[in-house]
């Protein structure tokens, strides 16, 4: 069964090349350029994973986005992109337990390695 | 000869004319008489001779006489008769001879030489005496005397025995006095002779005179002669025996009358002792007595006497001087205890029961207050018994006045005092200060070896070196090792065989400057170019002191060396670090900016790529979208490492169990691998125990070290976890089959900036950073290598203890639960 995975970047031509990669690649794919978005396309996706850039609008980031999911119930895998790999950021997200980082740019593959990963400590 | 027998004949002729004479005379007398010749020939025998011979005179002629002398005394007699009438000496001679009755009679002969008118000897003529008739008359009265005068006999002896002069007058005027042997002796006159002084003119002896009551006395007035002619007897008389000579003998005693049958005086006895000792011993003891005495009363010494009792029975002017007593009578009859102080009189107590007990003290120590002008006064005195029959009758003793020498004596010991102490203040500063000495000795031996310690012990070089001669006087172990090795100590020299030539002059001037006295301070430092024993370069900075002032000739040279390389490099290092922030920093800004649209590019790279091959375009297309991937995945990693390598250290560590991390791994790197046609694998001989580490860290160290392991070009990778033999540390290492590195990229490959495939997209930060994370991690990554064999890469991380207890706990436990 394929693996639900939200993906949420602020950078619109950033979603929609990943969006169409990962549903080429036969994954069940949702979308949100905001935090608010995702929560509300989480809680009626149910995502599998959820792939976060950090840096996102509105003043909170993917980090912040986990704790949200994870105090709503939703129980997904998270991934943290990011081009600027901060210590801070670092800091978050040892909080967020299961959360994982992936540095931007990346190849399709490394993403995909780390979905299936996080799937199958599932 | 001749002449001599010619005399003898011819007074022997003489003899003879004279003969009738002789002859005439021999035959008138009683007595038994002979003649002889000067030759020694009996001539002539008289009647008497030859009636009591009963011989003839032809038989007695010449030396017939001696056939009637007695056998044992005829040898005798002729010996002597011969030498007498040879010698013309008188001859007496006592020998037996036979009577005419046939007895032997004693006779006793006495014989002398006849002389002629002119004293010549003409003969010898002798007579004998009948002895035998002698001897029984003498027996007969000593036998008569024995029995009626053995009274007289006995008074004669005791007369000459007693040893006192016993004179007896035997008539009332004393003409006739006898004395004893003792008065014979001492008036020094013969047996028999008339002492007195009233005897006939003629007959009175002339050598001494008698002196009585002070003035000579004469005849009636004699004592003797006084008591013999008054009939009262003289008791205890003295008087005194004046000899010509000057001699003077005193004589006391009695005399007593001697009275007849009617009671008139008759004569008188005196007996009379010689004084004359008793009486001069007497003057003498006077005499002495009053010099003694006049000697004591002008003495300057004190004198004493003190009785049994303790009390003063005289003292001398001197005596009242010294103790400041106006008159004896003041002392006199006192007890000695008036002179005594409370501290002396015990003393002077003990010293009187000392004396009484018959001891004789010597220069006492005494102390007195005179009582007429209160003065104290230091004396010295002696103190000696007299006994008579053993009993004390006084003691006397001698005083002086010892004042001014106790004084000088007391000044004396003070200033011997004083000096004594400060000798001894001297002798106590003296060893303080030997004492102070001693212990900066030992303090400064103490600093110097303390000093040697450290200096020995620093990292760096230290030196001593004499400024005149440049030689080494003390080297540290430091400076041995870098200057000395394999050379002879030389000082400059081998300094300099070190320097770098053109350091040399450097070394010159920092010399110079240290001798220029205007330098201030005086340490001077420059940093020089050395070579090591490899010939490697190192820099050294010289520091140099001066010690000594010169003024007793010397000045040294401390050095301190310090290989300054490593610090300089570290320097090097540090600025380049802090360049590499601000670079990071920067680029971090703009890494997030490049990177988005990165990704992005890929991504849609990606798409077009899927598109292209759905298409089926030429392959020009396909090719560059590769380009395009290729290039933006370099332009990605090359933002990576840079942000990477200036990223600050946060590092957390925590439990992570290995084969998770190299799972992991092996998943984040099998595409990578796959497209390179790598074989990924991972050993584990036995699942270790989780480490303590950063697990993100370990990932990012291991993702690097197998993306390095693929481009050497490796057909297989192995991964591999175990423990070390300790088993507190868990290995990991990465092997690869790849085409291996030389020693030299070996050693370089952990430097920042250094890579092997800079046409590649490597940035050279990748192994650097990998060996922070594991310093970090206390650990350190080591590289063995050879070229076309491949790499094996490891390092190793500590177990996890609390986890591995924990582990071991449950593990205990499970089989229960």
């Amino acid at each position: 069964m394929a693996a639900k995975v939200l993906l949420v970047d602020d950078e619109a031509p950033f979603l929609s090349a990943l969006t169409a990669a990962l549903g080429r690649r036969g994954y069940e794919v949702a979308s949100a350029q905001d935090t608010r978005t995702a929560v509300s396309e989480a809680e009626r996706f149910h995502p599998d994973v959820v792939v976060a850039d950090w840096m996102l609008r509105n003043h909170a980031d993917g980090v912040d986005l986990g704790r949200i999911l994870l105090d709503r119930g939703i129980d997904a895998r998270i991934i943290i992109m990011s081009g600027y790999p901060a210590p801070e950021l670092k800091r978050r997200l040892e909080a967020l337990p299961h959360a994982r980082f992936l540095a931007k740019p990346f190849e399709l593959p490394e993403l995909i390695d780390m979905i299936d990963y996080s799937m199958d400590k599932e | 000869m001749a002449g001599a027998t010619g005399d003898v004949e011819q007074r022997s002729a003489i003899l003879l004319e004279r003969g009738e004479e002789l002859l005439g005379v021999l035959e008138a007398a009683a007595w038994p008489m002979w003649l002889a010749s000067l030759d020694g020939q009996c001539i002539h025998f008289n009647d008497a001779w030859l009636n009591l011979t009963g011989r003839t005179l032809e038989q007695e002629r010449g030396s017939g006489w001696l056939d009637g002398v007695h056998p044992g005394d005829r040898e005798r007699v002729r010996d002597v008769f011969v030498e007498s009438v040879a010698a013309q000496r008188n001859l007496l001679c006592r020998y037996r001879v036979r009577c005419a009755d046939g007895e032997y009679r004693w006779v006793e002969d006495q014989g002398r030489p006849i002389r002629d008118r002119c004293g010549d000897a003409i003969g010898y003529a002798g007579s004998v005496q009948d002895l035998s008739a002698q001897w029984r008359r003498d027996e007969a009265v000593r036998e008569l005397e024995k029995r009626s005068h053995v009274h007289s006999s006995q008074f004669e002896a005791l007369f000459d025995a007693v040893p006192v002069i016993v004179w007896i007058a035997h008539d009332v005027e004393g003409r006739w006095i006898t004395g004893n042997q003792a008065s014979r002796e001492f008036l020094q006159l013969p047996e028999g002779a008339n002492p007195s002084l009233t005897a006939a003119e003629a007959a009175r002896p002339a050598h001494y005179r008698v002196i009585h009551q002070g003035r000579e006395v004469t005849g009636a007035d004699l004592p003797v002669q006084k008591v013999a002619n008054s009939g009262r007897a003289m008791r205890n008389c003295e008087m005194i025996v004046e000899f010509a000579d000057g001699r003077r003998s005193h004589l006391r005693g009695n005399i007593e009358p001697l009275r007849d049958r009617a009671g008139d005086p008759q004569g008188a006895i005196g007996a009379f002792a010689d004084i004359s000792d008793l009486v001069n011993t007497r003057e003498e003891l006077i005499r002495r007595e009053k010099r003694f005495r006049e000697t004591v009363a002008n003495s300057l010494a004190g004198f004493f006497l003190i009785d049994s009792q303790g009390r003063f029975a005289d003292v001398n002017q001197a005596w009242l001087d010294i103790h400041g007593y106006e008159r004896r009578e003041d002392v006199v009859g006192r007890h000695f205890s008036l002179i005594a102080l409370p501290h002396t009189g015990p003393m002077l107590e003990a010293c009187f029961k000392r004396v009484l007990s018959g001891e004789s003290l010597r220069a006492v120590d005494n102390e007195i207050v005179r009582p007429n002008d209160g003065q104290r006064r230091h004396l010295a005195f002696s103190a000696r018994p007299t006994f008579v029959d053993g009993q004390l009758v006084e003691i006397d003793g001698f005083v002086i006045d010892i004042t001014e020498r106790k004084l000088s004596e007391r000044a004396l010991r003070d200033a011997h005092d004083l000096l004594e102490q400060r000798v001894a203040e001297r002798t106590e500063a003296l060893a303080a200060a030997n004492e102070e000495l001693l212990r900066s000795n030992n303090e400064l031996l103490r600093i110097r070896s303390l000093l040697e310690n450290i200096s020995e012990m620093l990292p760096g070089m230290v030196f001593l070196q004499d400024e005149s001669t440049g030689g080494l006087i003390y080297t540290n172990r430091g400076f041995r090792g870098f200057f000395l090795r394999g050379d002879q100590p030389d000082g400059n020299r081998i300094i300099h065989s070190r320097i770098a030539s053109d350091d040399l002059m450097v070394l010159d001037r920092l010399y110079q400057r240290l001798k220029t006295p205007s330098e201030v301070p005086a340490t001077v430092e420059a940093e020089l170019r050395a070579r090591d024993h490899d010939g490697t370069e190192r820099r050294m900075l010289f520091c140099l002191t001066r010690f000594g002032d010169g003024r007793d000739g010397k000045r040294e040279i401390l050095g301190v060396i310090v290989d300054v390389t490593d610090s300089r490099l570290a320097e090097l290092a540090t600025r380049r670090g802090e360049r590499l922030v601000a670079l990071g920093t920067f680029t971090a800004g703009v890494a997030h900016e490049i990177n988005n649209p990165l990704g992005t590019i890929l991504l849609h790279a990606d798409l077009i790529e899927d598109e292209v091959a759905r298409l089926a375009a030429g392959p020009t297309v396909a090719e560059s979208l590769g380009e395009i991937k290729q290039a933006a995945t370099r332009c990605a990693g090359i933002v990576k490492r840079v942000l990477e390598f200036s990223r600050p250290k946060t590092t957390t560590l925590e439990s992570c169990q290995l084969s998770e991390v190299m799972e992991f791994v092996v998943k984040m790197t099998s595409h990578l691998a796959g497209n390179s046609g790598v074989e990924l694998c991972i050993e584990e001989p036995e699942r270790p125990p989780p480490v303590r580490a950063n697990r993100a860290e370990i990932e990012q160290v291991l993702i690097n070290l197998v993306h390095n392991a693929i481009q050497a070009r490796s057909s297989r990778i192995v991964l591999r976890g175990e423990l070390t033999p300790e088993r507190d540390r868990v290995t990991v290492c990465i092997d690869d089959d790849g085409e291996g590195m030389t020693e030299h990229q070996v050693k370089r490959v952990t430097d920042p900036f250094y890579t092997t495939r800079l046409g590649e997209g490597g940035t050279g930060l990748g192994l650097s950073i990998c060996e922070r994370i594991l310093r970090d991690h206390g650990s350190q990554l080591l590289i063995q290598s050879v070229p076309d064999l491949g790499t094996s890469m490891r390092f190793s991380l500590p177990i996890c203890e609390s986890d591995h207890r924990e582990g071991a706990n449950h593990g205990g436990q499970s089989p229960a639960g």
